[in-house]
């Protein structure tokens, strides 16, 4: 063999081994990180995490603290709902820890950051269950990463909690161990349908659906139901994909060559379009009234878009200007613990999330710390008071609860009137 | 202003875009041979850049001009350290990487942005209307802008010296470098110029279209450079065509679908793309090119 | 001496076989089942990687599509796996002959790899009439064309939105056993006379052809072969992540493995293995640091997508100075792996002793005074001849 050949035969078995040093670095790397994923520099009230894998599938009857899972997005298109919500959930937790936890139990709290990432969320769930010995998972981002992950945790028997996933079919899609703390895409859809139709009187609209997500596909549906059920027209609908395309000129100009102009338009679409939406309407000269869903509740629309976000409603969870002594406290708590008031109603139902864990094992828990038990109370709730509203499992795991509708107007946000839909 | 023209406009707005994209393509390829995918990225490089200054100074001329500048410090960087290394290297070892790059690009913007989109707006003066007729003043803007960049491009490089050495590279640069002509030279120029155009394109896309992240700019530039080819790469003025000619064709596509078929868009790009080549393999106005060896 | 031992069957087979199934056995059994994955997502990246050399470097078409292939494996052999009541369940509106299909897993594996083999042959009659970058720009716009369907066909693919629930057939083991038999496909082919055709045409295919070797043919085989084994590995991917979506299997997907052929050496099925180990382990390793850290008692902030920018950076390193990769051409690792003269090598005597003989022979080496110039190795020769002749 020549020298050439003898250096790269070399260079090969030198590369198995780097291949095997490289996998044993690997390996040993995953075992630390679940300790160091659990705590961020600035947020501090994280309880250590848990030690790994001896945990997996066994009953924490016995054990003085109960393991809570959280799977936040806090980078990606949902991190404008999951940051607050992880920041509400997390003053919860500190609070019910401060008060002597739940039945006495501390809570401890291990959590990764999804990134909005559907594969990542899908293996990040399996770890905190396996190996960080979650009972309970709370977060899980928009309806497609919760199920993806809802189902991973249906499979080991643990219950999650979605805490922005609105999907109201998640049921039947996931199971059993399934939980929404929002209320159902239906709900809210119709509470906006309603409004428009029997309170502004508008009678036409066209729909503007991103058709890459469960959630704003399942508004849209619903808003479209609704709309027509009580009387309305739908003109048409154009859906778009929101895989880095932001030209809304199709939509526009179906909108401009329509015989009538529709009355009212609905998008079903994320926070982070809001913006690029409102503007790109109104500059081409659709001024009517628009509405949407939970996906456009943010006070920064209203600051950016400017003037051109008035006359725009939406569906959300909370009404943080009600005179509400709970509603009060929260705000109180949250402004002094982050130095500013939450963004929007998520932080609201990431808070609520924490209590109702509280409540439902204190409640139905039977004194059952275990996976199952935690699923088995929460299924049991009738009558949980949250800030976001009253929730109930009794009729499926999809509470119906309050909706409030606000408007942008002059670059804040107004909530306008509030609506509790009646049971179906 | 119906249905059609109002399509056509929109089209031609977006294929503006693309041709000034297009033309940084042709211009690096011509001498190179380098299909430069970091040069959509320079794109959102520039647009991140106005966005901070306008911010900072209030003041657009400054973000602009200043965005133009970090835009070709960008585009000269990645020049001297990916490329220039590797100017004897096949052309798909260049190819990937520009690709890695353009990765490159990406992650630093969003581990330093993160990915959420972000709005860029202009001041109201853009969004007011011209006459009654719903054009706003952004896309004239965008076709005054467009059509006098070309013309200058165009005059530099028909006219000037340091345009005919262009010319002279891309034709044959082992002869040009024989002639005297500094290669280096040349081809930094052809970077300053191309990322000059690619972020002012920047500027105005995102003024037009609001919603940017640090992801826009692989998806833009892929497309223009499938412009560049249907134009025929290495063509200044068939980059400038196949801008125009695929902006206008992807919006009336996506106009003219039925409900639902949205998500054909881009693909419907890649197919003209392959359909132009099968029949004219370089181009609808390239020339054929012998492949260097 | 090196030269020595690194042709001894014995070597080859304690370094290649033996020590990574001693390795794999303990990883199976030792390992938290959570870990096992970082692994096993090695193995399949090394079936990915090995798939796209066939067509990146045998036979010289610079494909970029690879990640469209990994797609249809994913969701043919999803859709294969899965039971009718969870694809009614999960995919709304799929057809009925479709929800009833349901195969055991390797079966599927391999009708899913026929099903992007086909695709291949479609894609291939435009793509491969072009060259150079315009043939890879294609297979990019392949990719795109691939992603738009399955988004577009709700019904079939549920869209955007993705399908989850598939069953974790990726197991460690059974992974393992697709990579070695895939790997050893690979190789047989490269080793026939096929894969000197390759060769041939990869070089200069205008001579190839006057040499009776018909190019297009042979360019469509190893695009369908490449696309074959792109599918199986997308189908064990499916199998172990248990989510896909068409946004998983895009720009980026078909980077990292271009990145793994590349940083590996792309003309060769060896360089699967460096390059996937540096590609699947290193950002592994960077995730701890993407969290933040503490570094002389300063807070580093969160770095998302750190992984991804060491890895382009070491990326554009080592194409500038490494052109062939890792490997640079050595087929080493697979010859050793399979090879006839490792496997009738351990069966022989000799081999045992002329191992025992290089060690101790380095032994002694590595004490003893080494020969560097001409003159100085000429001494040592005619010391050894006297030595002998006594």
């Amino acid at each position: 063999m020549n020298k050439r050949k003898m250096s790269s035969n070399a260079k090969s078995v030198g590369a198995v081994f780097l291949a095997v040093l490289l996998m044993a670095m690997a390996l040993a790397g995953c075992s630390s990180s679940s300790g160091s994923a659990g705590s961020t520099a600035d947020k501090g009230s994280s309880a250590a995490a848990a030690a790994p894998a001896d945990t997996a599938g066994t009953e924490d009857a016995g054990g003085d603290t109960i393991i809570v899972g959280g799977l936040w997005q806090t980078t990606g298109f949902m991190a404008d709902y999951e940051i607050p919500g992880s920041e509400g959930f997390e003053l919860a937790l500190e609070e019910i820890n401060a008060a002597g936890g739940i039945d006495g139990k501390q809570i401890e709290y291990v959590y990764y950051n999804g990134e909005s990432e559907l594969d990542l969320n899908s293996s990040l769930i399996a770890k905190l269950i396996d190996v960080d010995g979650a009972k309970v998972v709370v977060g899980l981002g928009d309806p497609n990463s919760a199920i993806a992950s809802g189902t991973v945790a249906q499979g080991k028997g643990v219950p999650t909690l979605a805490t922005s996933s609105t999907l109201p079919y998640t049921q039947d899609r996931v199971g059993d161990t399934a939980f929404l703390v929002p209320f159902g895409d239906n709900v809210q859809a119709y509470a906006a349908a309603e409004y428009a139709y029997s309170d502004l009187g508008l009678t036409s609209v066209y729909v503007v659906t991103d058709s890459t997500d469960e959630y704003t596909l399942s508004l849209s549906k619903f808003f479209q139901e609704r709309f027509t059920a009580i009387g309305g027209t739908v003109l048409g609908e154009n859906t778009y994909d929101d895989n880095g395309y932001t030209d809304f000129s199709p939509s526009i100009q179906k909108i401009k060559a329509l015989d009538t102009p529709p009355e009212a338009l609905f998008f079903a679409s994320f926070t982070d379009q809001g913006p690029t939406i409102l503007k790109q309407f109104r500059d081409a000269g659709l001024d009517q009234p628009v509405f949407s869903g939970d996906g456009l509740d943010s006070v920064a629309i209203a600051e950016i878009a400017g003037e051109a976000a008035n006359n725009t409603y939406f569906t959300t969870h909370v009404d943080y200007t009600e005179s509400n002594a709970k509603v009060a406290n929260f705000l109180a708590a949250y402004t002094a613990k982050y130095g500013e008031e939450p963004l929007n109603a998520f932080a609201a139902l990431g808070y609520d999330a924490a209590y109702l864990i509280k409540y439902a094992i204190e409640k139905n828990g039977n004194g059952d710390y275990s996976a199952e038990g935690i699923k088995n109370a929460l299924g049991k709730v009738t009558d949980f008071e949250g800030i976001t509203g009253t929730i109930s499992y009794a009729n499926g795991h999809v509470p119906n609860k309050t909706v409030y509708i606000c408007e942008f107007k002059d670059g804040t946000k107004v909530n306008l009137l509030s609506v509790l839909p009646a049971a179906e | 202003m119906d249905f059609f023209t109002g399509s056509l406009l929109s089209g031609l707005q977006l294929g503006s875009i693309y041709a000034l994209i297009a033309i940084g393509y042709s211009i690096v390829y011509g001498i190179l041979r380098l299909i430069n995918f970091a040069h959509g990225d320079l794109l959102m490089v520039a647009t991140y850049a106005a966005w901070i200054l306008i911010a900072r100074s209030q003041s657009l001329a400054f973000a602009v001009v200043g965005s133009v500048a970090i835009t070709i410090v960008f585009g000269l960087v990645i020049e001297r350290v990916a490329y220039r290394p590797l100017r004897d290297a096949g052309e798909e070892t260049t190819l990937v990487t520009s690709l890695a790059v353009s990765i490159f690009l990406q992650n630093l913007f969003l581990m330093v942005f993160t990915p959420k989109n972000q709005a860029f707006l202009l001041p109201d003066f853009f969004s007011q209307k011209i006459l009654n007729v719903s054009i706003t003043n952004m896309s004239v803007v965008i076709f005054v802008v467009t059509g006098i960049l070309i013309a200058v491009v165009s005059l530099i490089i028909k006219k000037t010296k340091l345009g005919m050495a262009m010319r002279a590279c891309a034709e044959n640069s082992g002869a040009a470098k024989l002639m005297g002509i500094n290669l280096n030279g040349v081809v930094i120029f052809a970077f300053v110029v191309g990322s000059a155009l690619a972020a002012v394109a920047g500027v105005l896309y995102s003024g037009q279209y609001v919603s940017f992240n640090p992801s826009m700019g692989f998806m833009i530039g892929i497309k223009a450079f499938a412009a560049a080819v249907i134009g025929g790469i290495g063509s200044f003025a068939g980059a400038a065509a196949g801008g125009l000619l695929l902006g206008v064709l992807e919006i009336l596509f996506a106009c003219y679908l039925p409900q639902g078929a949205g998500v054909y868009q881009t693909a419907f790009v890649f197919l003209v793309l392959i359909i132009v080549l099968l029949v004219k393999p370089n181009g609808l106005f390239g020339v054929a090119e012998e492949r260097r060896s | 001496m090196a030269k020595r031992l690194f042709a001894n069957p014995l070597f080859k087979f304690l370094v290649t076989v033996a020590a990574p199934l001693i390795a794999l056995f303990c990883i199976y059994f030792k390992v938290a089942e959570y870990y096992q994955i970082v692994v096993i997502l090695f193995m399949i990246n090394v079936i990915l990687t090995a798939s796209l050399n066939i067509t990146n470097g045998f036979i010289g078409i610079f494909s970029m599509g690879q990640a469209g292939f990994m797609a249809i494996g994913a969701y043919a052999g999803s859709l294969l796996t899965m039971s009718a009541d969870l694809k009614i369940s999960r995919i709304p509106g799929i057809p009925e002959w479709l929800a009833n299909v349901q195969l055991p897993f390797i079966p599927a594996l391999i009708i899913a790899g026929m099903v992007a083999a086909a695709a291949a042959v479609i894609f291939g009659f435009p793509v491969l009439r072009a060259k150079g970058h315009y043939l890879a720009v294609m297979t990019l716009g392949m990719i795109i064309i691939i992603k738009a369907i399955l988004d577009n066909n709700s019904n079939l693919t549920n869209g955007a939105k993705g399908i989850s629930g598939m069953e974790r057939f990726s197991t460690l083991p059974v992974v393992f056993a697709v990579m070695i038999v895939s790997l050893f496909f690979l190789y047989r082919m490269t080793k026939s006379a096929f894969g000197r055709s390759m060769a041939a045409i990869r070089s200069d295919a205008d001579a190839a052809s006057s040499l009776g070797i018909n190019a297009t043919k042979y360019r469509m085989i190893a695009f369908v072969v490449s696309a074959f084994f792109g599918a199986v590995g997308g189908a064990l991917w499916a199998h172990l992540q248990q989510t896909i979506a068409p946004s998983l299997f895009y720009f980026s997907r078909t980077f990292s493995i271009i990145e793994m052929s590349v940083l590996g050496g792309m003309s060769t099925l060896s360089g699967a293995f460096p390059g996937a180990a540096i590609v699947t382990f290193v950002p592994q390793i960077l995730a701890n640091f993407e969290n933040g850290f503490k570094i002389f008692g300063f807070d580093v902030p969160a770095l998302n997508g750190l992984s991804a920018i060491v890895m382009s950076i070491v990326f554009i390193l080592v194409i500038i100075k490494w052109r062939g990769g890792v490997t640079r051409g050595s087929e080493y690792i697979v010859n050793a792996m399979f090879g006839k003269d490792t496997w009738t090598g351990i069966l022989r005597k000799q081999t045992y002793i002329d191992f025992w003989n290089i060690l101790c022979g380095g032994f002694k080496n590595s004490i003893h005074y080494h020969p560097h110039t001409i003159e100085e190795k000429e001494q040592e020769k005619k010391n050894e001849q006297e030595k002998n002749e006594q």
